[in-house]
């Protein structure tokens, strides 16, 4: 059943093309084929350096980069019927640690102004601007928070997720339940692991008064199968020698689910925003987290200044180690392993000031330069990568310039 | 020499803009020729944040006089963060920005061609019978 659920998910898209085309096919012989289709797209031309040559940050290091976040991405959207459409969106990245190719492709079905529907592959929605964290014009920041945003979740999924909208007493509510499946590469530290999760189900609530915005959401990812190197080996072999807690703990049994909550207000002259995010795990490949930032704002003329201050702290949901030390020589041995696997797990703590400007040159193209200082926990990873010198204190200034583009 | 002139009446006209701003009438085609709703529907209509009205929102384009002071008065909100809002609904699957139109005369004639559109007008153009203002901003 596993298999068979896995083998449909790798051939959801090409399902999805037919269906489209399909559905379609009736049209592109049609002359009004141009009022149906609209083409839109984003891109982004970010460099950055990193002040500090004993580590890398959101993979900038002492050398000026531009091929980290620089991205291109193209959206077609196909209204089929007056309440049917088809949207899929290409994207090429500059980075290699990201794929370029089809990011979205998901029909749509609203049959009225309270419901929306979509189904196919989608991204996933955890936390304000996970879905959008390619557009750059939509949010102050070139790199939004990364003690939010690093991505330790995944960033699509394929299934299905239905909206409902509704008024009461001059507030608006949405209100989105979410259900899919993901298999693909997640990315912690830098390294690759290939993964597939057979359920991942989420529910947002947002209100709307005016200016202000307010945002909660729940989302949980469970019944991970992954391709850790040496992790399923080793439990192989805890469980034989009787020890299933600890064994457990390094397979992928567990959840990890992600809470959140934000806030934000505009005016004309000023917007303040803030995010909280919580993240619950009984993977040791996912980290408990707990972060926020807030955000404040003030707009002049063609401008936007900003400054932003996050934070974060994490942990491991860790068994107590039950195999005994300096018993016999073999669990001596595993004993330690164990200790070597589960006190070296990477942690995350990280206090980080951005102060940003953004220059709206036309109302689609906006320039923007940051500077973000660092502050993080010696013997930590911090979010920093590539840690050359162990005595590095995790301190250093990122600085960024971009420029966004939306059509 | 054309270039300059050009010029200066564009700076001389958003003087006059600046020190006497034109009013606005928000125009729907509706068969509810008494739908008279106040600056936060409208807001939320046009924001495509309410579920309360079927109306489907028209916009004229960017740096158009009407929409800038349709941006402030209304939706109190500058430009570039309305286009943020924009970007962020479109490219996240959620909402679809309102259709741009250049000029307010080919407005009216979509609007009046189009039931159950909705947009906003210079106060100064001569509303044909069939559309209803809904809504003012003096």
């Amino acid at each position: 059943m596993k298999e068979l659920i896995i083998i449909s998910n790798r051939h959801y898209c090409k399902l999805l093309l037919v269906l489209i085309y399909f559905l379609v096919q009736p049209l592109l012989a049609a002359q009004e084929l141009n009022e149906r289709v609209n083409i839109s797209g984003f891109a982004r031309v970010v460099g950055g350096y990193l002040d500090e040559s004993n580590a890398s940050y959101g993979n900038y290091s002492n050398e000026v980069s531009f091929s980290e976040q620089s991205l291109l991405a193209i959206q077609a959207d196909l209204l089929i019927t007056d309440t049917i459409s088809a949207s899929g969106q290409l994207l090429a990245h500059s980075s290699d640690e990201r794929d370029s190719g089809i990011e979205w492709l998901y029909l749509t079905y609203e049959p009225n102004n309270s419901w929306l529907f979509k189904f196919g592959k989608l991204r996933t929605p955890f936390f304000r601007y996970t879905d959008v964290i390619d557009v750059g014009f939509s949010y102050p920041w070139i790199s939004p928070p990364q003690q939010v945003y690093s991505g330790f979740l995944f960033s699509n999924y394929e299934g299905a997720s239905g909206t409902y909208k509704f008024n009461f007493n001059d507030l608006n509510f949405d209100i989105e339940a979410y259900y899919g499946t993901y298999s693909g590469e997640f990315s912690r530290a830098g390294e690759n692991i290939d993964i597939e999760v057979d359920e991942i189900k989420g529910i947002i609530f947002t209100l709307n008064r005016g200016n202000f915005s307010a945002r909660a959401s729940i989302t949980q990812s469970s019944d991970f199968f992954a391709d850790f190197p040496g992790f399923n080996e080793f439990s192989d072999i805890l469980e034989y020698a009787g020890y299933p807690e600890n064994a457990e703990s390094l397979r992928f049994n567990g959840a990890a689910t992600g809470y959140q909550a934000s806030v934000n207000y505009d005016t004309l002259d000023y917007f303040v925003a803030a995010e909280w995010v919580k993240i619950d795990s009984e993977l040791l490949v996912v980290p408990q987290l707990d972060s926020y930032y807030l955000t404040l704002g003030y707009n002049f003329d063609a401008f936007q200044v900003h400054i932003t201050y996050a934070n974060s702290d994490s942990s491991y949901n860790i068994p107590e180690n039950l195999i005994p030390k300096y018993v016999t020589e073999e669990l001596t041995e595993l004993s330690f392993i164990y200790d070597g696997i589960t006190q070296n797990l990477p942690l995350y703590t990280l206090e980080s000031l951005t102060i940003g400007l953004r220059w709206d040159l036309k109302y689609n193209i906006s320039a923007k330069a940051e500077v973000t200082y660092l502050s993080g926990e010696q013997d930590e990873n911090s979010f920093f990568e590539d840690i050359t010198n162990p005595d590095f204190d995790r301190k250093a200034t990122l600085y960024q310039i971009g420029l966004e583009w939306v059509f | 020499m054309t270039n300059l002139i050009k010029f200066i009446l564009v700076v001389l006209a958003l003087q006059s803009f600046y020190a006497n701003s034109i009013g606005i009438v928000v125009v729907a085609n509706t068969d509810n020729t008494d739908l008279n709703i106040g600056k936060r529907q409208v807001r939320d209509i046009f924001m495509r944040s309410s579920s309360e009205f079927t109306l489907k929102p028209v916009v004229l384009k960017p740096n158009s006089e009407a929409r800038l002071i349709f941006n402030t008065k209304v939706v109190g909100l500058t430009e570039s963060r309305i286009q943020s809002y924009w970007a962020q609904m479109q490219f996240g699957g959620r909402k679809k920005p309102p259709i741009e139109i250049e000029s307010p005369d080919t407005m009216l004639e979509y609007v009046k061609n189009n039931k159950n559109t909705v947009t906003y007008l210079p106060a100064h153009i001569k509303i044909p019978e069939g559309l209803t203002v809904i809504y003012r901003v003096d």
